[in-house]
């Protein structure tokens, strides 16, 4: 590998690294004021004296456990290593996880009820998602294109070809020209963008609206289209990708790891741009500034609408009595599925059988 | 507990439905009794669609069952059509006839109503002056905010 290939994959890892590191360091603080560590809290706690220690052993062992791995990112050669960027990725998520944890442990004593008064708007849902069928149907659209331009130019591909790079820009999968080798990226482009825009539409329908009058209420709705738009973005973001790719046979003369090299950059910037936006507006729209929003309304309520105990390890909610689908993590930024519900389970399973299938398909 | 009222949110006026799950009154009966006062209020006129019980349990994070229990009393009543999948349309309900019966019903439970006050440590004037607030409000099709 090329040494500019190769500082650009360090840099790659390094890079996912540092915004996840950030990513968790700053999520305490980017969710609603009245949840702490996963824990319905009154909104003043995380200033006291025992949500600020919480906050500071977090924190410490987050940026500790980014430091480590980012150091032994440059060390090991992420890649080139068996120890390689998923595993240091693996690695800083455990040992944030594992501070997440022992914090909620040490704020669950100050847990409070959420606030019983609930309500709701007596309309039905707006179902529109973002651009309406045009945009939403454009991934889709650029999928088609690619596959008949891959019909178009059969005769010009390789009998066989890489299509899958590790982390070190390496090819380690490769297919034969046949029809599920050739259009296997394209379908694989077909299936993330299927489940991505699942995801949108379950959240137009099967998630709670957080509140139905206040500065909660437009944040949260503010927030449900932010999400659909970059869910939309995601889309676009992998047809292209999975389409580049499937082109790929089609120009014997282009550098796979430049290739690669390039995808990398462009997934590194179009991750952090995401997290620049998620975190920006905060979990739930909760960082949205308060001039935009409804003035004058009532304070916000404690909790978002389920008790504590139905969160598991504060990160897994289960409540088969609550019709959501999908409804907001109480740490991250975005939603979560309620695993009360059968659907929930096949919606993960199609995430995770999916593409195994399709890998081993083709 | 429950609160009803028709509030301005983000872009035109929308009926709400507040409940409140620390009251002892069963949730179901506080949104049937929500959505009977926006009725005889005028606050959803015949042919508006209401949410289907999914989406508005969702949204109040209780129960399915215990939505559909609270449209099914007020289909009963004679102010929603049911259809499945497709929520709740009011219908246009004529006022029944009032009988001598409905009258001693309503008089008994209206005792219940005020006995209920007065232990609570209500006056007989704050009652009385709230029923007729109450009355006014749907007579003339206000909106109406009522605390029970």
């Amino acid at each position: 590998m090329s040494p500019a290939a190769s500082m650009t994959f360090e840099l790659f890892t390094v890079g996912i690294l540092l915004i996840v590191g950030f990513l968790f360091a700053a999520m305490p603080r980017l969710t609603r004021p009245s949840l702490y560590f996963a824990v319905t809290v009154h909104p003043s706690f995380r200033d006291s004296a025992e949500g600020r220690r919480a906050l500071i052993r977090y924190r410490t062992t987050v940026v500790a456990g980014t430091v480590v791995c980012t150091v032994l990112a440059f060390l090991l050669r992420p890649g080139v290593h068996p120890f390689d960027g998923a595993g240091l990725l693996l690695m800083l998520v455990g040992i944030s996880l594992a501070a997440f944890l022992a914090a909620r442990r040490m704020v669950l004593p100050s847990s409070q009820e959420p606030t019983p008064q609930r309500d709701a708007e007596l309309v039905g849902r707006r179902t529109r998602l973002p651009g309406g069928v045009p945009l939403q149907s454009l991934p889709f659209a650029l999928l088609a294109a690619v596959a008949g331009l891959l019909l178009l130019r059969w005769g010009d591909i390789p009998a066989r070809f890489p299509v899958h790079w590790g982390m070190n820009g390496q090819p380690n999968g490769w297919a034969d020209r046949t029809v599920a080798g050739v259009f296997g990226p394209v379908l694989t482009g077909v299936v993330v963008c299927s489940l991505l825009l699942v995801v949108a539409w379950g959240i137009t329908r099967w998630s709670r609206r957080p509140a139905a009058t206040g500065p909660l209420a437009e944040r949260g709705v503010r927030f449900q289209q932010l999400t659909r738009w970059v869910l939309l973005a995601a889309e676009l973001f992998l047809a292209a990708v999975t389409g580049c790719v499937a082109l790929l046979p089609c120009l014997p003369s282009h550098d796979p790891e430049m290739t690669a090299a390039v995808i990398s950059v462009l997934t590194l910037l179009g991750v952090a741009a995401v997290v620049a936006v998620m975190v920006r507006a905060g979990q739930g729209g909760s960082r949205l500034a308060a001039s935009r929003v409804a003035n004058g309304a009532a304070e916000e309520s404690l909790g978002d609408r389920s008790a504590d105990h139905f969160w598991k390890a504060g990160l897994f909610y289960v409540n088969p009595d609550d019709p959501a689908l999908f409804v907001e993590k109480r740490f991250g930024i975005g939603y979560t599925l309620n695993f009360g519900n059968l659907w929930a389970w096949v919606i993960l399973s199609l995430v995770i059988v999916v593409p195994v299938a399709i890998g081993v398909l083709v | 507990m429950y609160i009803v009222c028709r509030q301005q949110t983000m872009a035109a006026t929308t009926p709400i439905l507040r409940i409140d799950l620390s009251s002892q009154v069963p949730v179901y009966r506080q949104i049937a009794s929500g959505l009977r006062i926006l009725l005889v209020g005028g606050g959803l006129p015949a042919g508006s669609r209401l949410p289907t019980t999914r989406e508005l349990a969702m949204d109040l994070g209780v129960h399915r069952n215990t939505v559909a229990e609270a449209y099914r009393i007020l289909a009963d009543e004679g102010w929603l059509e049911l259809r499945r999948r497709h929520g709740a349309t009011v219908l246009d309900r004529r006022r029944p006839a009032s009988g001598p019966e409905a009258r001693a019903r309503w008089t008994r439970r209206l005792e219940g109503l005020v006995a209920e006050g007065l232990a609570d440590g209500q006056s007989v004037e704050a009652l009385a002056s709230a029923l007729e607030a109450a009355c006014d409000a749907l007579r003339e099709g206000r909106r109406l905010a009522e605390e029970t």
